[in-house]
């Protein structure tokens, strides 16, 4: 055990590889865990694309007829309709048009005046497709588009909700192991009562008081998920506070911030890692839960989650191209991201030689 | 003429009979709801779900004919509708003997008759203060006297014992109701479920639980209710003997219901259960499977169940596969208006202001209904062009109140009136504070879809739009308090005449049904002069004059009037959509 405080970061010894030197081996050591993590890099990649505009900008765009099928679906014969249908038109009415003549309107004058400068706002029609690469959905915008712009939406939500949480989890788990004492019951306390509520729950209710977009999503998120780290964190410190070398740090004066957040964090950052994983995966699924209840991303934003939400009508329909391609998207995600956090937890297992 | 002579007395009653079957507590027809009810006191209740309910519970003083098109009024509980005195002021009721309550421990076991000062209580009570109804417009103001009491109350409770002259019980069987002016649609008011006969002794013991305690005359009564998930009826076993005898022969369909129903007992079916199903998918599933025997066709099952004319939205047929089964399709075009309604108390929104009405009228042409028409609608709805819609009496056809789709001439329009595009690329207001309009909507997937529409709408004219999501209950409440900016709403006929509707933006109903809160005193001069006509041609022109005024301030944004489909399984007898009824179910019969 003895070990990780001597290959602790800043203290590179020439002789005795690092441990994040030797998780790196480990890693690449394992088939799956390396092929996850090429995956999930690629997902980051876009994910990067897509915040900058460069991937999936386009997604608001009308560019095809509603539900334009794949490009590679053959086209469905059309239904005939027989001879028997049901008619349930009335006859077609000859009274006489009557409308709101301009000199009855109230903005009457307004209106004929401004109609003249209408020309300035005159929109050009876009020829709409018949079909698209991945099919198009009800407004006639690109299904790989959207998907490419969800899945950014998906992750920039995932990982920036999991820094969050970290982040109020390590704080709040590092003055409460290491100072202990009334500080610690008061935390683990505050901690008692958030998990006391059953996370989804919790997320809901948060979700309901607070209005809708991406930035409340990740508050809203982290506010409710950082009770895990906060346990995990709290832990480590109370039982790394009394070793030698921090008591060492503390012999040649070193503040309580230095030893708590100097000292001890770098120890405990490969757990973080493999915590800041997993919340991701997690988050990533909340926001896809939350989007299909309809709490989740506002109307001119798109995540998986919210896609998802407009599968059912469409299936009901026989449009499946958009759940089969957030299925694609989010499962290989999810997967390579389980799989990825999993060879992380072995490979930075100081315990593992 | 000849039309008259088809629709003879659909229903008529007569004495015991052996041959006769009751409601057979073995038949249980499954029925579906789309949108949670909120009680069953027909005084408290207004919406479509609830109104199913008590329509099937208490019994008005007059009904309408099951057959009959347009919807025709016939005698219910009453011997026959009666004529109107020489002032045209003075109507008298002939309650038939022998109508009993459905058993209720209120009653103490007795056996308890349906009387005229059962009416008398069921009216005042509408009007009573502490009761708050949302459809007291039905009565205020109408009776002699009864604002006077409802004046005495002062907000406490409403003294029932005090005679008043405009509704009174001559003796245990006869009505007299005085009104302060004529009101031509006073007997179509008589027959909505709200004027159902509610006994006294049964409101008084159930005090302020009385929706959940429906106890009337009509032939089912509640056996079981979890609120906003599940209802059960079951046959009232003190209903009177009602025999169906159809003797309209004038459509096919009316010819098969006669040949299906005549001679049988209503009701035939002994138990509905309800379930509340909020989304499309699972509502359509349940009766694909056979879960449900009547259910609507929701719109996203449209192109799974049905072979659309895309030139003619008149015309469909089912799909071969539900053909097979034996399912029955039954279409009209609703008796209602969709719309959107801005709330005229709004300090951004609202107002009789010209910048104002430029705003409103601007978000009205930005939306555009073909498109949603055609895309989620699945060419089932046609565009509202007036307040009045089709198969109501004042309806004008030639009617085009509805402000064509033109989003440039929206922006030219807001330039005029000084909404300047601000750095930020949303316009300001004309005295420069930011401008964003709250609009309140559900959460569901449809609801989602209609915002996107919306969106679109509202970023062509470079407005700011805040989505406020509630659930449906919840959006009834902040709309009757004027706290919100737009929000949708639909309104289907309670009866078959224009009052109905143009009631909707009558500046007295604020907090009612005028969801727009919308005052203007051309408007209400105008309704107010249209009620003392009844449906003649200057009616229809006092009409057309408040749908051009409506369309000059704008409170609405026109919406589109439905297409019904409704479908039902191979098993049930007499199912036909009714223009005025919300449901059918003691019309039909089960044979599997």
């Amino acid at each position: 055990m003895t070990a990780t405080v001597q290959t602790a970061p800043g203290m590179a010894a020439p002789v005795s590889k690092s441990l994040w030197a030797l998780g790196w081996q480990r890693l690449k050591r394992n088939k799956v865990g390396f092929i996850s993590l090429w995956v999930v890099s690629v997902y980051l990649l876009i994910a990067l694309g897509g915040w900058f505009n460069v991937v999936g900008g386009n997604w608001l765009n009308e560019i095809a007829v509603p539900y334009a099928p794949p490009s590679w679906v053959g086209a469905s014969g059309a239904d005939v309709m027989p001879a028997d249908a049901y008619d349930a038109s009335g006859v077609e009415s000859s009274a006489p048009i009557v409308t709101l003549a301009r000199q009855e309107d109230p903005i009457g004058k307004e209106l004929t005046e401004a109609e003249k400068d209408a020309g300035r706002y005159k929109v050009e029609e876009v020829k709409k497709r018949e079909s698209l690469p991945f099919g198009a959905d009800l407004r006639g915008r690109d299904v790989l588009q959207k998907t490419l712009k969800g899945t950014s939406t998906s992750i920039f939500v995932g990982i920036f909700g999991a820094v969050l949480a970290l982040l109020i989890g390590t704080t709040l788990g590092a003055v409460s192991g290491y100072f202990g004492g009334k500080i610690d019951d008061l935390l683990t306390w505050f901690y008692s009562v958030f998990t006391s509520v059953p996370d989804m729950l919790l997320l809901l209710s948060f979700a309901a008081v607070s209005g809708r977009g991406i930035t409340t999503i990740i508050m809203v998120m982290a506010l409710t998920s950082w009770t895990g780290t906060y346990r995990l964190v709290r832990a480590e410190y109370l039982k790394l506070k009394s070793r030698e070398y921090v008591q060492a740090a503390s012999a040649i004066g070193a503040s309580h911030s230095r030893r708590m957040f100097v000292h001890i964090l770098p120890n405990i950052s490969h757990l973080l890692l493999v915590q800041f994983s997993l919340m991701t995966v997690a988050l990533i699924k909340y926001e896809a839960i939350l989007s299909f209840l309809g709490f989740g991303v506002g109307v001119r934003q798109v995540s998986l989650g919210s896609m998802l939400a407009e599968a059912p009508s469409e299936l009901v329909q026989g449009y499946w191209w958009q759940m089969l391609a957030v299925t694609i998207a989010m499962s290989i995600l999810v997967t390579a991201f389980s799989l990825l956090v999993d060879a992380l937890r072995d490979a930075l297992d100081p315990k593992v030689k | 003429m000849s039309m008259k002579r088809h629709v003879a007395m659909a229903l008529v009653a007569i004495g015991c009979s052996p041959l006769l079957h009751a409601a057979d507590m073995n038949k249980v027809l499954h029925a579906v709801f789309n949108a949670p009810e909120t009680g069953f006191d027909p005084a408290k209740v207004s919406d479509v779900y609830s109104s199913s309910i008590t329509e099937n519970v208490f019994d008005p003083l007059l009904t309408y004919d099951y057959l009959a098109r347009p919807a025709k009024l016939v005698p219910n509980t009453v011997t026959a509708i009666p004529q109107l005195s020489a002032d045209r002021t003075t109507l008298v009721f002939h309650i038939k003997p022998g109508i009993y309550f459905a058993p209720d421990p209120a009653f103490k076991g007795k056996k308890r008759e349906l009387t005229a000062a059962d009416y008398a209580y069921t009216f005042k009570r509408l009007a009573d203060p502490t009761v708050g109804s949302p459809s007291s417009y039905l009565v205020r103001g109408r009776f002699v006297g009864l604002d006077a009491l409802v004046a005495k109350a002062k907000g406490g409770k409403l003294d029932y014992d005090t005679p008043i002259e405009g509704i009174r019980a001559l003796d245990r069987y006869t009505l007299q109701l005085k009104l302060t002016e004529p009101a031509p649609g006073l007997l179509y008011i008589l027959a909505m479920p709200h004027l159902g006969a509610v006994a006294r002794e049964v409101i008084e013991a159930y005090g302020t639980n009385t929706n959940a305690h429906p106890v009337g005359t009509g032939p089912y009564m509640l056996a079981d209710w979890k609120p906003g998930n599940h209802i059960t009826l079951v046959a009232n076993p003190n209903f009177r003997k009602i025999i169906f005898n159809y003797t309209d022969n004038s459509t096919p369909e009316a010819h098969r219901v006669a040949s299906e129903m005549n001679g049988k007992l209503m009701p035939q079916v002994g138990r509905v259960e309800i379930s509340v199903i909020q989304e499309e998918q699972p509502q359509w599933l349940a009766f694909r499977s056979g879960q449900l025997d009547i259910s609507g066709l929701p719109q996203p099952a449209v192109r799974n169940a049905l072979i659309l004319d895309p030139k003619n939205p008149w015309r469909v047929a089912l799909k071969p596969d539900m053909k097979a089964k034996g399912i029955q399709l039954s279409r009209k075009l609703d008796t209602e208006i969709t719309f959107y309604s801005f709330n005229m108390k709004d300090p951004v929104l609202g107002g009789l202001g010209k910048d104002k009405i430029a705003l409103r009228r601007a978000i009205a042409m930005s939306f555009n209904n073909e498109e949603t028409i055609k895309d989620i609608r699945r060419n089932q709805a046609v565009p509202v062009q007036s307040i009045i819609p089709a198969d109501v009496a004042g309806h004008n056809p030639g009617m085009r109140a509805k402000y064509p789709y033109n989003p440039a001439l929206a922006n030219a329009l807001l330039d005029k009136f000084g909404y300047k595009i601000g750095p930020n690329g949303y316009r300001t207001q004309p005295n420069g504070k930011p401008l964003a309009v709250d609009f309140i909507t559900d959460p569901s997937a449809i609801g989602k879809q209609w915002n996107e529409y919306w969106q679109k709408a509202f970023d062509q004219i470079k407005i700011k739009v805040n989505f406020r999501m509630m659930l449906w209950n919840e959006q009834v409440k902040t709309i009757r308090e004027c706290k919100y900016g737009m929000a949708g709403g639909a309104w289907l006929a309670d009866y078959p005449d224009g009052d109905n509707f143009a009631m909707l933006l009558y500046g007295k109903n604020i907090g009612d049904s005028n969801n727009a809160c919308y005052q203007s005193p051309r408007y209400d001069a105008l309704y107010e002069a249209s009620q003392k006509l009844g449906d003649s041609p200057e009616r229809n022109r006092l009409f057309d004059q408040m749908d051009k005024v409506a369309a000059g301030d704008t409170p609405w944004v026109y919406g589109d009037t439905r297409f019904r489909n409704f479908l039902s399984q191979r098993w049930v007898r007499g199912f036909v959509p009714h223009p005025v009824f919300n449901v059918a179910w003691r019309f039909v019969d089960i044979q599997k």
